[in-house]
């Protein structure tokens, strides 16, 4: 199981990295001199090695993708990406609402992370990831997500946090 | 058949037809692959394009692990009619997605990725191409397209290629047809013209078609040249036209010249006759090559050796030419004058190899008398040597007709040497007219007219069986001869005297002419007009005549001639007023000969010069002894003969002058008689001496007046003092009235002219009584006395004047 759960974690990594791939960022976030993207893991994330492992110093075009583990409760500042891991469910929504409009994609694995104002939430069906989107969320955001993304989504929500069918 | 014999227009055809071909082939064969190749780009890169679309689509499927979305979007593929086929590979090379349409053949599985690329397969197109994320290779798509609708395209673009290319050439041709046509016709017209030319050698014809650029240069320089072979051909033909016409001319001249020709090889021997050469020598007219000697052995042996010395002399380069006259025997018998003229050809070193020329018969120019042409008395001599030879071998008779004119010099000293040689013209005529029915007789002699000189002419009379024969020719010429001639308009008749000599009668041919001429001789004497034959007795007076001769010139030598004297009287004084002087031979055995039976001898010879020179010195030394014997009375004159020979001889003045100077007797003392005729010789020169004698004052006479063809106007012209009556008249007188009216006539003539008339041969009184009666005052005559000798006639002439004249009676 804990095999397993690492092999989980490691194509969610995967996930992630190709998730910023397929994401573009309101011009201005991301300036050319600032070649980090900065996916943001809370420090006490059990799986955050495995992740860091797997996506650390990958290229997205001409950036690096760098994992930097932060304590959620404060500075959120200079964070692209966050994963929620299942451990911050209960904390996730003030942070989330603390993030509302702000240019950060933000991926969770918590049933209710859409409904919280996530964008991207994880799940397994048939044993294989699959993800969902708040398009609502990314939009309000200013996050462009591909389209060819949005094909591969389980499910894509319109509207507030309120999910929608396929 | 080989391509070069093709015509013109079919090679012409030919080129275009394959070069059109070849450019229609090349141009489809290029479209074909052109469009193949483009098609196999665009297909590339449209399968390309596909790829990469399908790449962005599917890379987020690999990126995100999603099978089913990857399928679903290459289940899209459905709507691409080739794509037969598609697959997807992830990073690993894994087969993550696949799409199979469904008429794709169920081998077509691509489970093993390949390289990056395009490759061809018979039917089928495929292409693999990485699927990128964001610059970094994700996975493998590969498309697998169905080639073969291509394939039938292209089977297409070929058929429709073909076609074309057959359309092509068929309008190439068509069009090549007409372009050959244009370009070929007027070669093929240029050469049929040529053809046409050639077989038909009509070098007049003309390539009658214009056209441009170079066929027009062709045409018109083929043109040019016919012109040129034209004009050449033409020129070639007139050389071969005056060739052949100056050959032809050649021969026709060598017929005409009746030359023979002949060619002798010098190498060989051999010598070649044309037919002419053998014809003229009565051959046969073959044209063979014979041998030399059939030349020589006919040649007269007299000329033999000569012409082959003349031959020898030309081959050995002495003479430019070889030119020969000699005699030829011909089959006839007789002998052929031929003159040849040969030249010959030499080697490079000279040496002669041929000789060859032309013979021509001069028999006619060597023979022929150029007057009347009928042969000369050469040739009538070597045609009676040829009869004389034939009698004593086939004893064949023959004669010889001698013809003399009778008074054919008055003829032509009355009317002139032109009507002289027209009268002799037409008597040759005559003659030749009639012997001709004997001339057409055959055998060994044959019958021959010939003239011998001035008015002299002979035949040669064969075929005679007596002497009936010849006499009856002789009648027969004297027949012809007695017709009228009609000379320049005038009318005239012409008698000959004919002697005729019997073959027998002689050995060579001069002595039968000779015997023939003493008969002639004899019928003129006998009268003319007439024919004699000659005999044995003519024979021994023609002995006498020559004895005569040859005794009268010396007796000129040694004095046995004797003047005789007969005195003329004058009836007016009855006194002797002058002598004739008269010549008689003293000869030593036939005592004194009449002058009747010399004087014609001498006559014929220039014995009658010295004679009459002889007399004439002695009757003036004669003369002048008298006058100075008697001085006391009145002088006489003396009549001494002057011949007609004397008259034309220019010596004639000279030794009047020498006798009378040697004699001294005075001019006027000395008459010349002569008779009319002998006047009439030689005109010009006689008058001229004539006036020369009048002018020394010599008595000039004419003796026996009324005899010849006298011209009253000769007595106008001539400065005569005396006219003698002729004896004839005076012995007629008182015979008939007749001749005393001639007479008289003559008397008036005579003294109306202021002449004094003699008449001689007076005999009777009756004569003398009718004389004196018509006024005639000159009297000669035996009445008063017969010739007498010089001593005799002195005596005479004493007593005459001492008792006076006695007439007989």
């Amino acid at each position: 199981m804990r095999a397993q759960t690492d092999d989980e974690y490691r194509i969610k990594a995967a996930f992630l990295f190709h998730f910023a791939q397929f994401i573009e960022w309101p011009s201005g976030v991301l300036n050319a001199k600032d070649s980090t993207l900065n996916l943001c893991i809370s420090d006490d994330e059990p799986r955050l090695k495995e992740v860091q492992g797997t996506i650390e110093g990958k290229r997205i075009g001409m950036r690096v993708l760098h994992v930097r583990p932060i304590n959620p409760s404060e500075e959120l500042q200079g964070c692209n990406m966050i994963f929620f891991g299942s451990d911050q469910a209960p904390r996730q929504a003030a942070i989330l609402r603390r993030l509302r409009g702000q240019p950060v994609l933000t991926v969770g694995e918590s049933a209710d992370f859409l409904s919280d104002g996530g964008m991207i939430r994880f799940h397994i069906e048939e044993s294989k990831i699959r993800f969902d989107i708040n398009l609502g969320a990314s939009d309000s955001a200013h996050l462009k997500i591909s389209s060819q993304l949005l094909l591969l989504a389980s499910v894509v929500m319109r509207g507030n946090g309120s999910g929608a069918g396929r | 058949m080989h391509i070069r014999n093709l015509s013109i227009r079919l090679k012409l055809a030919l080129l275009i037809l394959t070069s059109s071909g070849i450019a229609v082939f090349f141009a489809s064969s290029g479209f074909t692959v052109y469009e193949s190749q483009s098609y196999r780009a665009s297909a590339v890169r449209e399968l390309t394009a596909l790829a990469d679309t399908l790449g962005a689509n599917t890379a987020a499927s690999l990126a995100f692990n999603d099978q089913a979305t990857a399928k679903a979007m290459l289940g899209a593929l459905q709507t691409e009619p080739h794509l037969l086929a598609a697959y997807l590979y992830d990073f690993q090379g894994h087969v993550f997605a696949e799409y199979r349409s469904q008429g794709s053949p169920t081998n077509l599985i691509l489970s093993v990725r390949r390289p990056d690329g395009a490759s061809f397969d018979r039917d089928t197109l495929t292409l693999f191409r990485g699927v990128y994320l964001n610059g970094e290779r994700t996975g493998t798509i590969a498309l697998v397209y169905d080639l073969r609708d291509f394939r039938s395209l292209v089977l297409e673009y070929a058929k429709i290629a073909i076609l074309v290319l057959f359309l092509s050439v068929v309008a190439s041709f068509l069009f090549s047809l007409r372009l050959a046509r244009f370009i070929g016709d007027p070669l093929v017209k240029l050469a049929a013209v040529a053809r046409h030319i050639s077989t038909e050698k009509d070098y007049s014809i003309r390539a009658q078609f214009g056209s441009g650029g170079e066929t027009g240069l062709l045409v018109d320089s083929f043109n040019e040249m016919l012109t040129q072979i034209e004009s050449r051909e033409s020129a070639l033909k007139d050389a071969l036209r005056s060739l052949e016409e100056s050959e032809e001319r050649y021969a026709l001249a060598a017929r005409g010249a009746n030359d023979g020709l002949w060619d002798w090889n010098l190498v060989s021997g051999e010598i070649y006759f044309s037919p002419r050469w053998n014809h003229m020598l009565g051959n046969a007219e073959s044209e063979q090559w014979a041998d030399p000697d059939e030349w020589f052995k006919r040649i007269h042996d007299d000329d033999r050796e000569r012409v082959r010395a003349e031959i020898a002399a030309h081959c050995a380069n002495k003479t430019p030419e070889f030119v020969s006259e000699y005699r030829m025997r011909h089959n006839s018998g007789g002998y052929v004058w031929m003159l040849s003229r040969g030249i010959a050809i030499r080697d490079e070193s000279g040496k002669p190899i041929r000789m060859a020329g032309s013979q021509t018969d001069v028999t006619e120019g060597k023979i022929a008398d150029p007057l009347t042409r009928i042969p000369n008395r050469l040739y009538f001599l070597d045609r009676l040597e040829a009869a004389i030879e034939s009698s004593k071998c086939h004893g064949a008779h023959f004669a010889v007709l001698f013809i003399d004119l009778d008074h054919f010099k008055l003829v032509n000293d009355s009317l002139g040497h032109a009507a002289g040689d027209e009268l002799l013209i037409d008597v040759a005529g005559r003659l030749r007219a009639s012997i001709r029915s004997n001339a057409r007789q055959s055998g060994p002699v044959q019958s021959v007219v010939a003239r011998i000189g001035g008015d002299e002419f002979a035949i040669l009379l064969g075929h005679i069986e007596h002497e009936s024969d010849a006499s009856t020719v002789a009648s027969r010429v004297l027949e012809r001869l007695n017709e009228p001639f009609h000379i320049e308009g005038r009318r005239m008749f012409v008698s000959a005297s004919i002697g005729i000599a019997l073959g027998s009668s002689g050995n060579t041919p001069e002595d039968l002419l000779r015997n023939a001429d003493t008969a002639m001789y004899h019928a003129k004497s006998n009268g003319k007009a007439r024919f004699e034959f000659f005999s044995d007795g003519l024979r021994a007076q023609a002995i006498t005549r020559f004895e005569t001769e040859t005794g009268l010139r010396k007796a000129i030598d040694e004095n046995q001639l004797v003047v005789y004297y007969q005195p003329i009287v004058s009836l007016a004084n009855h006194c002797i007023c002058g002598y004739e002087a008269l010549v008689r031979w003293n000869h030593p055995e036939r005592g004194l000969v009449a002058p009747g039976e010399f004087i014609p001898i001498a006559e014929e010879s220039d014995l009658i010069l010295l004679l009459g020179r002889w007399v004439l010195r002695e009757a003036c030394r004669q003369m002048a002894e008298w006058q100075l014997q008697n001085p006391a009375e009145p002088p006489l004159v003396i009549s001494v003969n002057v011949s007609a020979r004397q008259l034309s001889d220019p010596r004639l003045v000279e030794d009047v002058e020498l006798a009378l100077a040697e004699s001294g007797l005075r001019h006027e003392s000395l008459a010349l008689e002569m008779t009319e005729s002998s006047i009439m010789g030689d005109a010009e020169q006689t008058l001229d001496a004539l006036n020369r004698l009048k002018r020394m004052n010599i008595r000039l006479e004419i003796d026996d007046f009324g005899t010849g063809y006298s011209s009253l106007s000769y007595l106008q012209r001539l400065p005569f003092d005396i006219l003698k009556i002729d004896r004839s008249f005076v012995n007629e007188l008182g015979v008939g009235d007749g001749s005393r009216s001639i007479v008289k006539a003559i008397l008036e003539l005579g003294h109306s002219f202021g002449m004094e008339v003699i008449a001689e041969g007076v005999e009777t009184d009756l004569q003398l009584i009718s004389l004196r009666q018509l006024g005639c005052i000159y009297i000669q005559g035996y009445l008063f006395s017969r010739p007498l000798d010089a001593d005799a006639a002195n005596r005479f002439y004493r007593k005459s004047r001492e008792t006076g004249l006695t007439l007989r009676t």
